[in-house]
């Protein structure tokens, strides 16, 4: 049996393991008579004193036997865990890291003496050592922990721009390339350039995926904000996230980093009750916060929730019918959407400030801006005492997405390659096809700069609801009549910034391979401007 | 305190030389539907998305001096002419940025703090003198870069013109071009 795999494959379950052991030991320092956290520990100690028995490696299953005897008296509640018995449980966890990484031996005197002491601690038991067991520190304890991930690697994200950065400039020194000569292009000269900015252009393509992050990594950021800030405020916060998988722009996250903060502070501040309130409520005394984040066609959508009180809808009345001097009827007439929008008005936070009502909405102007700034927009949704929700929408920025690209006049554009059913020529299409043309060169105003219109896009379109009304939408079906296609290509999507996000009609900013721009239309909001502007 | 300046709808600017973030060249601007006529268009440089803003039709230059687009569409879309040597800066201050395509460059500019003009002298360029004699359209050469303005005073030669550089910020600029109607108009 070759062993050594099997001891490749033990190192790397036990720094998992050792990694999930550590962070339940940090939560039940705080919560130390929990016994449902003692049996995971228990099973995680308990793992790898079954990988290291097979493997024969004895110091480590002598070390997590008596570990483990000592979780499990917590677990079943017949001895009470204190604060000195967790330590010296990390120093356990310590050790065994250790004694992982050089394959369950002790390899000098120091850790022979470490690895003694801490057995004759733990076999003392519980009872015994409990009170007053002395904390013994590894004298390693500036040694980094071994626990290296093999496929990855950490990269400053600065390096990463700046690498992209050279990568385009090597690009660009292509146009300073002299004219060549026949002679030069017959050696093959010309075919080797070619071939080597071609290459460079994929390069530096997938370069710019390294600023691809995943979302969960970058919710990851707020688990100790949030623990901080429920102390603050003495409210208990758990928080969970969904779909944490998705990949997005590290640039994007980083712009939502103050916003997100922004928005836990308000939901553990005004949203989650106290412990005792949530009690009388007939709710688990733990709040709880759920981010959750999901693609959906070309965004990027992330929901941040809690199952706090909801928003004070008196006051946002109260501040309707002040400042916004409207009468009752005219508030029943808004929609939830825009009643609760209201809380982002910024006079609507200095109210709040003056008045004794518990401002949800003190910043929200501030987290609005930002999240207009990405080319994004929010939706609040808000029950009484069921919890609020704050839906953000923003631009898959930097996402890879096929899309076929197009000319209309002077304007390069594009949708995405799943959005389009087939490409025609203008005089293949059917009559009734024709009516329901969409002349793309009028609302764009570029029918006047030589556009012949030769190409149609047939489009799928989901239509939500009203939207079809008035539209040349069949059967979720539109032609869009475009001068001429360029392709079907690779494009880097990219945030619109404040003022491209004003004409409405684009998605995002898609870049070739080569550097060059193709704007992408949003259909959604392209149908929707055309039919409000009157346009035909 | 440095400054950056540049000329523009006949006056002379200066930008505090901290926000300029680059001068670039060799750019391409792919003009957008639907923006104001001095918003140019887009240009991505190294992994970033800028806008770009004629500077002199934002600050009410009566006629755009860039010259209207070419006829031919190139490989994956079209690209106003006439700009591709022209230098563009690249500008960058707290959560904004923002590219400007001014009418000539002067380059940096020593100013004692706290003062919000300057009097410096210019190389007169051929092509603006063109300009205003009303003959449009000549071709563009890139501005010459004095290494670094000249101190008032000194005895100036025929081919340099005394200029009052103006301090804007780069919020005055944004605020201006956010002001203007993006979108369809309204039928």
């Amino acid at each position: 049996m070759d062993l050594t795999k099997y001891e490749k494959i033990f190192a790397q379950e036990s720094e998992r393991y050792l990694k999930e052991l550590d962070d339940l030991l940090m939560r039940v320092e705080k919560d130390l008579l929990n016994r449902s956290l003692w049996s995971e520990i228990h099973g995680k100690v308990h793992s790898i004193k079954g990988m290291a028995r097979a493997l024969s490696l004895d110091k480590i299953t002598g070390l997590s036997h008596s570990m483990e005897d000592w979780c499990k008296e917590f677990q079943q509640g017949t001895m009470e865990a204190t604060a000195n018995a967790v330590q010296l449980l990390f120093d356990g966890a310590d050790l065994l890291r250790l004694l992982v990484a050089r394959k369950g031996e002790t390899d000098s005197h120091e850790n022979q003496r470490w690895y003694s002491s801490l057995t004759s601690q733990f076999e003392k038991g519980p009872e015994e050592s409990a009170n007053k067991v002395q904390h013994v520190d590894s004298p390693h304890s500036s040694t980094p922990s071994p626990n290296k991930k093999i496929n990855q690697v950490q990269v400053q994200y600065s390096l990463i721009e700046e690498l992209l950065g050279l990568s385009q400039e090597i690009l660009l020194s292509e146009k300073a390339l002299p004219p060549l000569s026949q002679e030069q292009i017959s050696s093959g000269l010309k075919n080797w350039i070619d071939r080597y900015t071609s290459l460079l252009k994929g390069l530096c393509f997938r370069l710019a995926q390294l600023r691809l992050m995943s979302v969960g990594d970058f919710f990851e950021l707020f688990v100790k904000t949030i623990r901080d800030l429920a102390k603050e405020h003495n409210k208990e916060v758990r928080f969970e996230v969904i779909g944490g998988e998705v990949q997005a722009d590290i640039a994007l996250l980083a712009n939502l980093r103050e916003p997100f903060i922004h928005l836990f502070r308000n939901s553990i501040a005004h949203g989650i009750e106290p412990p005792d309130e949530r009690v009388r409520a007939g709710k688990n005394p733990e709040g709880k916060i759920i981010l959750e984040a999901r693609r959906e066609r070309d965004s990027l959508i992330i929901s941040i929730g809690d199952d706090g009180q909801g928003i004070d809808r008196p006051a946002i009345i109260r501040h309707l019918k002040g400042k916004g001097s409207m009468t009752d009827e005219q508030i029943a007439r808004m929609s939830q959407e825009e009643f609760f929008n209201t809380i982002i008005s910024p006079d609507f936070s200095s109210v709040s400030e003056t008045t004794d009502m518990a401002g949800r909405g003190i910043g929200m102007s501030v987290v609005a801006q930002a999240i207009e700034y990405l080319g994004g927009s929010m939706t609040i949704h808000s029950e009484k005492s069921r919890g609020t929700e704050f839906i953000i929408k923003l631009p898959l920025s930097l996402s890879i997405l096929y899309a076929v690209t197009f000319y209309v006049g002077d304007y390069a554009l594009s949708i995405p390659t799943s959005n389009v059913e087939s490409i025609e020529r203008r005089d293949r299409i059917s009559p009734q096809e024709r009516k329901s043309l969409y002349d793309l060169r009028a609302l764009l105003g570029a029918h006047y700069n030589g556009g012949n219109g030769f190409h149609i896009l047939k489009l799928r379109h989901h239509t939500p609801d009203s939207l079809t009304s008035g539209l040349h939408a069949k059967n979720g079906q539109i032609c869009l009549l475009v001068d001429g296609i360029t392709g079907n290509r690779q494009l880097m999507v990219m945030p619109l910034g404040e003022l491209l996000s004003k004409v409405r009609i684009f998605s995002g900013v898609g870049i070739m391979e080569d550097g060059h721009i193709s704007m992408l239309l949003d259909l959604e909001n392209l149908l929707e401007v055309q039919t409000s502007s009157g346009h035909t | 305190m440095e400054w950056f300046a540049f000329k523009a709808a006949d006056k002379y600017l200066g930008i505090e030389a901290q926000y300029i973030h680059r001068v670039v060249d060799e750019v391409k601007v792919t003009p957008v539907p639907l923006v104001p006529h001095c918003h140019m268009g887009v240009m991505y440089y190294r992994g970033e998305v800028f806008d770009v803003i004629h500077i002199g039709s934002l600050l009410g230059q009566r006629e755009a001096l860039y010259p209207p687009t070419s006829p031919e569409p190139a490989s994956g879309g079209r690209w106003r002419a006439g700009l591709e040597n022209s230098r563009i800066i690249l500008m960058k201050w707290p959560s904004k940025k923002l590219a400007l395509l001014p009418d000539k460059i002067i380059g940096l500019i020593w100013v004692e703090d706290n003062k919000r003009e300057q009097t410096v002298y210019a190389p007169r360029s051929p092509r603006m003198s063109a300009i205003d004699a009303g003959q449009a359209r000549q071709p563009r050469k890139p501005a010459r870069l004095p290494s670094r303005a000249r101190r008032p005073g000194r005895e100036r030669c025929g081919r340099e013109e005394e200029c009052t550089v103006r301090l804007i910020t780069p919020e005055h600029i944004w605020k201006k071009v956010s002001e203007l109607h993006y979108g369809p108009h309204k039928v």
